[in-house]
């Protein structure tokens, strides 16, 4: 972009910022902490509530206060909390009288499952990329949205030493048929609110893609049963390689103290057929569903989506498996909502470029692509290729081939 | 185990090697110089790219609320701004969380009574909101901001080549957006 439209846009933007700044009225330093304080006595109130009453407190209720009392954001830049030194070993349990259920009392880290999914909480970072929320998470017993994450199991023991028990949850993020797992300790702090110790384990965009089961052991040590390759999409779990690895908490972070470190190679990640000497060929294949138009938006804009398949048809995973978007005056995609499955989003001069997550030979993935046009007419046709990429933004792996496909574009209403 | 992520508000979390009264000041000064220097310019760039400048002060005065909260630990980042900065767009960016603000209320209130100066007058205003989001969100951090495209890079957590491609559509379609306005606002 030329000097003369970043000095038009500088000027724009300038008077932008002193109308606005006049008209800014902050509420003040002062609020916040009343904010802040009147956050916190509802939630210490909350967690009192819940012990007395842990059976008769409706859900719903409960986690609507607990919402407002939403602990810290969901920034990146927030260091997973830290826990203080030891401090001395936490009183008994308090009197039966309050606990007629036998839950814990507060400062326990004993966390029921039904309470892990009533409040929201700040998890350790999901696998980079995953586009996964880790601040101000809701678990979920099922999904039912996309990027919802999931509490597949708990466990209990004493996995610091100090004489109180902890909670241990293996969290997995859906996003379609994959997504990234981690498994979690939990805690409480002084207030008797919910924190996450720190993170035992996470998935990888390689290995292991999938944690099966956990256990904590009697001497607090965490052992988690971990899968190479994630089920789904034509790959049953009984293909993959299962190896049960141990943790144990150092005093910052767990740290892996037993088991294998690694996994062999996987025969039914490499095709029998394809000889060990010769190179394995990357292929894709891709279908697309017509793209329908909408009436414009209050934006003015019209928006509508096509559904692209994309199918290993090669021999060989592919790593970085781009769907790219060919750019042609009229379908702009709507990069902003692309969905969790585009794990990268690109541009070229003259397509946009949604890499994939890993294919394996025969994987099949669909991808629900949005776009937008400020055209109102005449029906036509758009063309989508896909093509394996070697991870640096849209370059594609040398030798390969692109393959394309053509869909309709309609416009209704 | 007590972990102790949380200070309680009377009790504000002592520094290490310091005092806690000299560390309460401190910290409670640090913190109202960092609202008072920042939070209008935050505002201004929140309210680029929602476009809402009630909502962009709730967003704000949020991720404020949720800094103080961790403020022992914010304070000692390197640039609590940038902190902050992120956790106001992430907020304002979220698809899955619904943000009920501590200011909903007087937003309500204001919008009946206040009508201030509105910055719907200004052309750019209008011709943000016809950018897709990633757009106006590169170019707001830009010219607003002022972050350079690594920083960008850095809080929107993709690569700069990104950046680069939201800038240079943003800035094509905003000049484009800004001379058709220019030229029906010189013809009428």
């Amino acid at each position: 972009m030329g000097e003369p439209t970043d000095a038009l846009l500088g000027g724009e933007f300038a008077a932008y910022r002193d109308v606005l700044l006049a008209a800014v009225e902050p509420a003040g330093p002062t609020a916040v902490r009343e904010t802040v304080r009147r956050r916190r006595r509802r939630a210490a109130i909350t967690v009192a509530t819940v012990v007395v009453l842990a059976i008769a407190v409706p859900v719903a209720g409960w986690a609507a206060a607990g919402r407002e009392a939403g602990p810290a954001p969901g920034g990146t830049t927030s260091p997973s909390p830290a826990p203080t030194a030891p401090a001395s070993p936490t009183p008994g349990a308090p009197s039966a009288s309050v606990t007629p259920s036998g839950s814990p009392a507060a400062p326990d880290g004993r966390i029921s499952r039904a309470q892990l999914l009533t409040v929201p909480l700040d998890l350790p970072a999901w696998l980079p990329g995953s586009g996964c929320f880790a601040g101000d998470v809701r678990l979920r017993a099922a999904v039912r949205d996309d990027g919802d994450v999931v509490l597949a199991a708990v466990d209990y023991g004493d996995v610091d030493g100090d004489g109180a028990t902890e909670t241990v949850a293996l969290l997995r993020c859906v996003l379609g048929t994959g997504g990234p797992a981690q498994v979690v300790a939990f805690d409480r702090d002084a207030a008797g609110r919910i924190v996450a110790m720190g993170r035992v384990v996470r998935t990888q965009l390689e290995k292991p893609q999938w944690l099966a089961e956990l256990a904590v052991r009697n001497d607090g040590a965490v052992r988690v049963r971990v899968a190479d390759h994630a089920p789904g999409g034509g790959w049953p779990i009984e293909q993959s390689i299962m190896q049960w690895r141990t943790y144990r908490w150092t005093g910052d972070g767990f740290r892996q103290v037993a088991g294998p470190t690694s996994f062999p190679p996987n025969p039914a990640a490499t095709p029998p057929s394809t000889p060990s000497a010769g190179p394995k060929t990357l292929s894709l294949g891709v279908s697309a569903t017509k793209l329908v138009y909408g009436a414009p938006n209050s934006d003015g804009l019209r928006r509508g989506t096509s559904t692209v398949t994309v199918t290993n048809t090669g021999g060989a995973t592919v790593q970085y498996p781009m769907v790219i978007m060919l750019m042609n005056g009229r379908d702009d995609a709507e990069h902003a909502i692309w969905p969790a499955e585009c794990a990268v989003g690109n541009f070229r001069s003259d397509a946009a470029v949604c890499t994939l997550y890993p294919l394996r030979p025969g994987e099949r993935r669909s991808v629900v692509l949005p776009f937008l046009t400020t055209a109102d007419g005449p029906d036509g046709a758009a063309t989508v290729e896909v093509a394996p990429g070697t991870g640096d933004l849209t370059e594609q792996v040398p030798g390969t081939k692109v393959a394309s496909t053509t869909y309709p574009v309609l416009f209704s209403g | 185990m007590a972990v102790t992520t949380d200070p309680r508000l009377d009790e504000p979390p002592p520094r290490r090697g310091a005092s806690r009264p000299v560390a309460r000041d401190r910290l409670g000064v640090e913190f109202d110089q960092l609202y008072h220097a920042h939070f209008r310019s935050l505002t201004v760039q929140l309210t680029a790219y929602c476009g809402d400048l009630a909502q962009a002060q709730d967003l704000v005065q949020e991720a404020f609320c949720r800094a103080f909260t961790r403020w022992s630990a914010v304070s000692r980042y390197d640039d609590p701004v940038a902190w902050v900065r992120r956790v106001a767009w992430n907020l304002a960016t979220s698809r899955w969380r619904r943000v009920r603000t501590a200011q909903s209320f007087l937003r309500r209130q204001r919008e009946e009574h206040v009508p201030g100066p509105s910055p719907d007058r200004v052309a750019l205003h209008a011709a943000l909101r016809l950018l897709p989001p990633n757009q106006r969100r590169a170019v707001v951090l830009h010219y607003l901001a002022d972050l350079s495209v690594n920083q960008i890079a850095e809080q929107e957590q993709v690569p700069e080549g990104t950046v680069k491609s939201w800038l240079h559509r943003g800035r094509a379609a905003l000049a484009t957006h800004l001379s058709v306005t220019n030229e029906v606002t010189d013809h009428g």
